[in-house]
């Protein structure tokens, strides 16, 4: 039954069912797990995506379903908890390390070996560009560049207005550019939903 | 060239996904939350839509205040409140500058509450004791053992979250499982504020209670005065807000009630929009629109997103009835109740 209800439903309904949030975690909690895992790597993500569900499951009745899929807000309250957890902490700076050591994400297209070696170097500057950033500059990046949420699901999961998930992508493509200065020459595009361009009014 | 971002998300990192003892674990750990957190306070406050002879009873209840026994001042509090009071853990921190800055919801059997003195912050948890050994499992298994230390009385198990200064203390205090976690420099640190942690009596407590929370027996007051500035249509019955026996936070008890006022307009516009009443539709969407000025949520703007989420239905109805923000064709008579906690008349 529980299974066809949508997740504002069901976390409605877990105020006299609370056993229905399992649903929730079962739905969830392996998107969860992969984002804290790009995050912080796997040790983190073990850590605290638990927590994350048990943070929702206490914070249940803030939950406003202005989406039907109750994942921005989930998005919003992992993020918050590696705030929480590891802003300014060492782990955070080793974690993103790992991740730059870690593969390629080819889906098993296999390139010249020197392409390969070109986007290795490509991804190691932009993975260290992206820890530069202002943590949360670097929330609202990963969540549209890696997590391909909306803009306005952006805004909701970090609970922030429309304007500043824009201002703050904007900050970070200026931080990007100043290591791929050519991308000037082309005009400037904003990610919005998932292959989605929007044409900046800058 | 590339957007910058659209390369950031080809560089995304491969993720392995959890294993299935994590997924087990996780899932447990919820599980024990969910069986730990029995008869929660908004349980028992949706019981008020049910019957309506046990909503005069119980609201009949909640104005029964009771003088403390030897109290001088004849301070009165709610009588459920003193019941909270005389079962629950009341600790405090015995150091200066140290208050109580949240205390949103609490019952009987579960509360929280935030002690802070400037950047310190210790937040203090009371469930029943029954998941105490649960509780303890759990961090032993996920957390640092730091052994055992002094809280208010009792020997509390100590524990830290691995690689971080955050330290949780578990112990035993009668019929509650209470917990304690916080920040502090070192292990030796939050051992000291534990040190400090003691009981007080009920009215030292009641009276340690911030402002903004707001007892039982103010409810109504409180409530009529964040009415104030706000257009309530014809026939609204302000008594109809959700009344309840616990402890509120204004921004709960703000939301209850630009909520009720919302959804009754919301119901009104919606009947409009259905007999082809252009009128009654026009002068509900226009009394919503005045809510970017209702005193109570440019109060509550700056605490949580209630505030907003109420916004972008008064949009919607001031406008094609599409809520903005929302995916693509969300409409507002499909989603305010959810979206504003409306309840069903």
């Amino acid at each position: 039954m529980g299974e066809t209800r949508s997740d504002a439903e069901l976390i409605g309904r877990a105020s006299r069912k609370p056993e229905l949030f399992g649903v929730v975690f079962d739905r969830h909690f392996a998107t969860i797990h992969r984002y804290l895992e790009r995050r912080v790597g796997r040790d983190g993500a073990d850590e605290l995506a638990g927590e994350v569900f048990r943070i929702a499951f206490e914070q249940r009745r803030r939950f406003r379903p202005v989406y039907e899929s109750a994942l921005p807000w989930l998005y919003g309250l992992a993020t918050n908890l590696l705030l929480k957890r590891w802003r300014g902490d060492a782990r955070a700076a080793r974690a993103l390390a790992r991740l730059q050591a870690a593969s390629l994400n080819g889906d098993g297209e296999l390139e010249a070996a020197e392409d390969r070696l070109s986007m290795a170097q490509t991804r190691t500057q932009l993975l260290e560009a992206l820890a530069g950033l202002e943590p949360g500059d670097r929330d609202v990046v990963v969540l549209v560049a890696w997590e391909e949420l909306t803009y306005e699901e952006v805004a909701s999961a970090l609970d922030i207005p429309l304007g500043t998930v824009r201002s703050r992508l904007n900050r970070a493509r200026r931080a990007f550019r100043e290591l791929f200065p050519d991308s000037g020459d082309e005009p400037v595009t904003l990610i919005g939903k998932p292959h989605e361009r929007i044409r900046d009014e800058g | 060239m590339r957007d910058e971002i659209e390369l950031l998300r080809d560089a995304r990192p491969r993720s392995v996904g959890p294993n299935r003892e994590v997924v087990g674990a996780a899932r447990a750990a919820l599980l024990a939350d969910i069986a730990g957190m029995r008869r929660p306070w908004w349980r028992r406050r949706r019981l008020f839509g049910i019957a309506a002879p046990a909503v005069a009873a119980a609201v009949a209840a909640l104005v029964v205040t009771v003088t403390l026994s030897g109290k001088s001042d004849g301070q009165a509090w709610a009588a459920a409140l003193v019941r909270v009071a005389e079962a629950a853990p009341r600790l405090l921190v015995d150091e200066p500058g140290w208050e109580v800055t949240r205390a949103d919801e609490f019952s009987v059997d579960y509360g929280e509450m935030t002690l802070a003195n400037g950047g310190q912050r210790l937040d203090l948890k009371w469930l029943l004791a029954a998941v105490y050994e649960d509780a303890v499992d759990k961090r032993v298994a996920e957390m640092d053992d730091l052994g055992t230390a002094p809280a208010a009385g009792a020997d509390a198990r100590l524990f830290r979250y691995p690689g971080t200064k955050d330290y949780v203390a578990v112990w035993l205090r009668g019929d509650y499982t209470v917990e304690a976690r916080g920040l502090a420099a070192d292990a030796d640190a939050f051992r000291a504020t534990l040190a400090s942690l003691h009981e007080v009596d009920v009215d030292t407590w009641l009276s340690a209670l911030p402002e903004s929370v707001i007892v039982p027996a103010r409810q109504a007051e409180v409530i009529q005065g964040m009415l104030a500035g706000i257009p309530v249509p014809p026939g609204f019955d302000s008594t109809a807000i959700r009344a309840s026996d616990a402890v509120r936070e204004r921004y709960h008890l703000g939301a209850d009630v630009a909520g009720a006022v919302a959804c009754a307009w919301i119901e009104r516009w919606i009947g409009a929009r259905e007999e082809g009443d252009k009128a009654g539709a026009r002068e509900a969407a226009d009394a919503m629109a005045t809510s970017r000025t209702w005193p109570v949520l440019v109060e509550m703007d700056d605490e949580g997103d209630y505030p907003e989420v109420l916004w972008q239905y008064a949009a919607a109805m001031s406008s094609d009835g599409e809520v903005p923000g929302g995916r693509p064709g969300m409409t507002v008579e499909e989603t305010y109740r959810n979206a504003l906690g409306c309840r069903r008349t």
